[in-house]
């Protein structure tokens, strides 16, 4: 029974350190995955760091064969095809992590919302107009946007919206009713359970019920989700800039480059597709597999540790 | 009992069970005679191995789970060197199984009727369709199923808890099988159901001349429903017997102390006499007795393994006090 | 009884709208359960009262009422003798200090993202914001070890305790503000029997340190009995007995409880008592008269028109009509 000496008691969970080295002896090739997105951040963060030419420099050297001076040889305008894959790369996580965020940023706290107060007027009309998103062809309406303000930067005053912007956003809202549903049918199953009920008995607020504990326990379905968003964005803004919808030329982009190159693809030139095709499988791939990776992270009880204090 | 051959027979059952940590042994080395007719309880708490083990009996485990070593002899075939045809066979014609959980044991998207049907028709001979549902309504009624065929054309959330269960029995007998396992028929229902249904089990189990081996937690059920018992405790029979010695004459201090921890009386007796600790983990059981750390008249020589040993007429224990036990 | 009451319910009738549809809980003209339906219920300080009754019955929504997690649709909960039902939301953090509830499933009653030793912190946030961080992880350490856990365990995870010990842990967070008063819904329905006997244990010694009184709900009768001072049976949403618990056990005068009796004996030595068939019927739309009326070896064309009224019997209180002079 209870003695007066209470000892001090540790409130935190087992290292961090240790649960990645746990996940990732279980999982190598999930932190293969990771471990190459890292590089792919690190690059795209510096790409001066690894670029030896100047992504949009021309030259006479045009399609060029790999070589030790151009690692992924030159284009048709002699433009050296490793700097421009590096540059691409920054820009191709740029558009699929931001749009991610913000798609987050919205469709968490709807999914939210809607699942705390279903069955309601509220969760009805959110759901109704995410629906209604849903049922917008992505390429279609991106097509469409571009259609309407061009591929032009726009001007509104003072402030000028870059057109990678106005993409990023379309983007954003057609993965906002995703990830919306996700939070939701996350948040239906964990306000039932019974901690919930018990948080309530306690007296603790709604919304440290909501965030301390039901958003908590919904996390690892939303992150997984998350990468796999990241993914299907990277690949969406890939097939719109090779329609040239997306980034605009001369900026370096992979679905680009995959466009100027398709004139090559018989021809012999083979280095002009597959060193962005394969950039794109490579990324694409890699934020699938990590998603795994990080739910293992996420789940305590995947860490299971049952060493005795 | 003991006259006659048994229906079936097991001997140094283990199944293992791969986890992450390494494999863990839910039964280890179990033997256990069926014979006809017969009802055996084979009892014991969560993590006893009780459900594996009974699975084994019919081939049942699944992976991760698997049959390790063993022999398994049923009506004289040996269980474990059939395959294909003779197997699906014996399972549900000879050995059928009843789970707990009778809403995950129905498949939601078919009528029970089409589920019923399906089993009767498995075997070698199909009796065909017409017969299939002539029976399966007959079986229904006997089961005492208001409106049999009206039923027949039901889907599983249509029916009660105590309505699925009534549908799952009638699965597991519509091949009149020769033993049936019934894996914690009642837990999952509610006290007065579970009476009515353990009455009707038991009535068809006579009219079949049925085995039964009746799995479960509850000392008072198997008290009620079993000639014979045996005590399962972290994966291996420590206790069988007949079902009034082991239940009123304890030779296992598991069992005695099992039985001292049913509520009985009000607590102006004193406290429950609860066994302290908990039940072992069976990635690292001890080399002796697996319930010495809990056990109130442990000393040095349950450090030694502790085999089932005859401690009198069809009675055995693993405990070398079980001599000691008497009275 | 002299003894000042605990906590009274008043009439108290739960109904809630069955969900339907897309737009469900919209409509006007939806179906109803009625979960509890017209309960008064006394509990003394200091005593265990057992709540029995099985699935559908109504003694859980009943146990949630009495705490106020659910509102109840009419009818009055007074705690102490002040009047509860209409409380605004700071006044009822406030009563939540002196009540707290036990819950049936202790994998889900516990944040499994959370160490146990955060879940019991949980209620100090909550009540003791003076505290400090180290005087809040001492108290930690000091209600662990109050439930036979040691204080140290504090840092592990729900899934790394077995059954036993995180219903432990789900008792020391109940205990963690000092309440007087505690509801425990099925406490230790999924464990083992050895291990429910230490639970059960360890609940009776702290209800007679710590002089709390207990609401135990529970469908297993021989359990009740062994730890309560009174016995109320429900079925269907409604207290059909309520009395001394050994006289209920020895002498019940209800059909149900009678046939819950046999029941429990029926699953032990076969063929004792009178065994009931059927299932509960739906609370959405009970049986007229006595709701138990379908299911009854006595009952009469009185039983299926009128419902009987709770009415003193010896030393406690029975609904039916067999008891009250008439005839079923």
């Amino acid at each position: 029974m209870s003695s007066g000496s209470a000892t001090a008691v540790v409130l935190v969970r087992p290292g961090l350190v240790s649960r990645i080295w746990r996940v990732a002896r279980r999982d190598p090739v999930a932190t293969a995955a990771f471990v190459l997105l890292a590089l792919l951040v690190i690059v795209a963060a510096f790409p001066d760091l690894f670029t030896t030419h100047s992504p949009g420099r021309l030259s006479r050297n045009r399609l060029a064969a790999p070589s030790l001076t151009n690692l992924m040889g030159t284009d048709q305008f002699g433009r050296d095809i490793f700097s421009r894959c590096v540059y691409a790369t920054r820009v191709s996580l740029t558009v699929g992590l931001v749009t991610v965020a913000i798609a987050l940023l919205i469709g968490v706290p709807l999914g939210a919302i809607a699942g705390l107060r279903s069955p309601s007027f509220t969760d009805a009309a959110i759901m109704r107009v995410m629906d209604v998103l849903m049922a917008f062809p992505p390429i279609i309406l991106a097509i469409a946007v571009v259609a309407a303000l061009g591929t032009k930067d726009i001007e509104i005053g003072p402030f000028t919206i870059p057109h990678i912007v106005k993409l990023l956003m379309v983007i954003a809202m057609l993965n906002v009713p995703k990830v919306a549903r996700i939070v939701r049918a996350a948040v239906l199953v964990e306000r039932n359970e019974q901690y919930v009920l018990a948080e309530r008995a306690i007296g603790s607020s709604e919304a440290r019920i909501m965030f301390v504990h039901i958003l908590r326990n919904c996390s690892s379905p939303v992150v997984v989700y998350a990468t796999l968003l990241v993914a299907s964005t990277i690949l969406a803004e890939a097939a719109l800039s090779f329609l040239g919808l997306g980034i605009q030329p001369p900026a370096p982009s992979w679905g680009g480059m995959l466009a100027d190159s398709r004139t090559y693809v018989m021809s012999g030139e083979w280095w002009l597709t597959v060193f962005p095709g394969l950039l794109i499988f490579v990324t694409v791939a890699s934020f699938n597999l990590a998603g795994d990776l990080l739910r293992d992270l996420l789940d305590p009880a995947q860490i299971s540790r049952r060493a005795d204090v | 009992m003991s006259e006659g051959a048994a229906l079936l027979s097991a001997r140094g059952v283990t199944t293992r069970f791969m986890t992450e940590a390494g494999a863990i042994w839910p039964s280890q080395g179990v033997n256990l005679d069926i014979y006809p007719g017969e009802v055996v309880g084979l009892v014991g708490e969560s993590g006893s191995g009780k459900s594996v083990t009974a699975r084994a009996l019919a081939r049942l485990v699944a992976p991760p789970s698997a049959l390790h070593a063993g022999s398994i002899t049923f009506q004289g075939h040996d269980l474990l060197g059939l395959s294909g045809h003779d197997l699906t066979e014996i399972r549900g014609g000879g050995i059928a199984i009843v789970v707990q959980d009778p809403a995950a044991a129905l498949n939601p998207v078919m009528t029970v009727g089409a589920q019923i049907m399906r089993i009767a028709r498995l075997g070698k001979i199909d009796p065909g369709p017409e017969a299939a549902r002539r029976s399966a309504i007959e079986l229904l009624s006997r089961l005492r199923i208001a409106e049999p065929e009206r039923r027949l054309a039901a889907y599983p959330h249509q029916l009660s808890g105590g309505m699925k269960q009534r549908v799952l029995i009638a699965m597991a007998l519509i091949r009149r099988p020769a033993l049936l396992i019934a894996d914690e028929p009642t837990t999952a229902l509610d006290i007065t159901v579970a009476a009515d249904i353990l009455a009707l089990l038991g009535e068809m189990r006579r009219d079949l001349g049925m085995a039964m081996l009746l799995i479960s937690h509850d000392l008072a059920l198997i008290a009620g429903q079993c000639s014979r018992v045996a005590v399962m405790y972290a994966g291996r029979i420590v206790e069988l017997g007949k079902t009034a010695d082991v239940l009123g004459q304890p030779r296992h201090p598991y069992t005695l102390a099992l039985l001292g921890s049913v509520p009985r009386g009000t607590k102006a007796d004193g406290f429950l006499p609860a066994i302290p600790g908990e039940p072992p983990d069976l990635a690292r059981l001890p080399t002796g007795c697996a319930f010495q750390p809990r056990c109130p008249q442990a000393s040095d020589r349950c450090a030694e393994p502790q085999p089932l040993l005859a401690v009198g007429p069809m009675r055995e224990a693993a405990c070398w006090r079980a001599s000691e036990m008497i009275g | 009884m002299t003894i000042a009451p605990q906590l009274e319910l008043e009439a108290v009738n739960r109904h809630y709208p069955v969900k339907t549809g897309l737009l469900g809980g919209l409509g006007r003209n939806r179906l109803m359960v009625k979960a509890v339906s017209d309960v008064s219920l006394t509990i003394h300080k200091g005593e265990i009262l057992g709540l029995v009754g099985e699935s559908g019955s109504g003694k859980s929504t009943l146990g949630r009422v009495a705490l106020m997690l659910e509102p109840p649709s009419s009818g009055r909960v007074r705690f102490l003798g002040e009047d509860i039902t209409g409380l605004p939301r700071d006044a009822l953090k406030h009563h939540r200090r002196q009540a707290q509830m036990v819950f049936q499933d202790p994998q889900s009653s516990l944040n499994r993202s959370l160490s146990i030793g955060r879940s019991v912190e949980s209620p100090l946030l909550v009540h003791a914001s003076t505290l400090s961080r180290e005087q809040r992880r001492a108290r930690v350490g000091e209600l662990l070890e109050m439930v036979g856990l040691r204080a140290a365990m504090a840092g592990r995870y729900p899934h790394e305790l077995s059954g036993g010990q995180r219903q432990r842990v789900g008792i020391a967070r109940a205990l963690a503000v000092q309440p007087e008063f505690l509801v425990l819904d099925e406490p230790t329905s999924a464990l083992d029997v050895s291990i429910q006997a230490q639970v059960i244990n360890l609940l009776l010694t702290l209800q007679q340190d710590m002089a709390l009184t207990y609401l135990f709900i529970s469908h297993d009768l021989a359990l009740v009995r062994w730890l309560c001072d009174r016995i109320a049976v429900m079925y269907l949403g409604r207290i059909v007995e309520i009395g001394q618990a050994g006289d209920v056990w020895a002498r019940p005068r209800h059909p149900y409880t009678q046939a819950l009796l046999a029941a429990t004996g029926a699953l032990g030595d076969a063929a004792h008592g009178t065994l009931i068939s059927g299932e509960a019927p739906s609370a959405i739309s009970p049986p007229t008269g006595c709701a138990f009326h379908p299911r009854c070896a006595h009952a009469g064309p009185r039983c299926t028109r009128e419902r009987p009224l709770l009415i003193k019997d010896g030393g406690g209180e029975v609904a039916c009509h067999l008891l009250d002079g008439g005839t079923a």
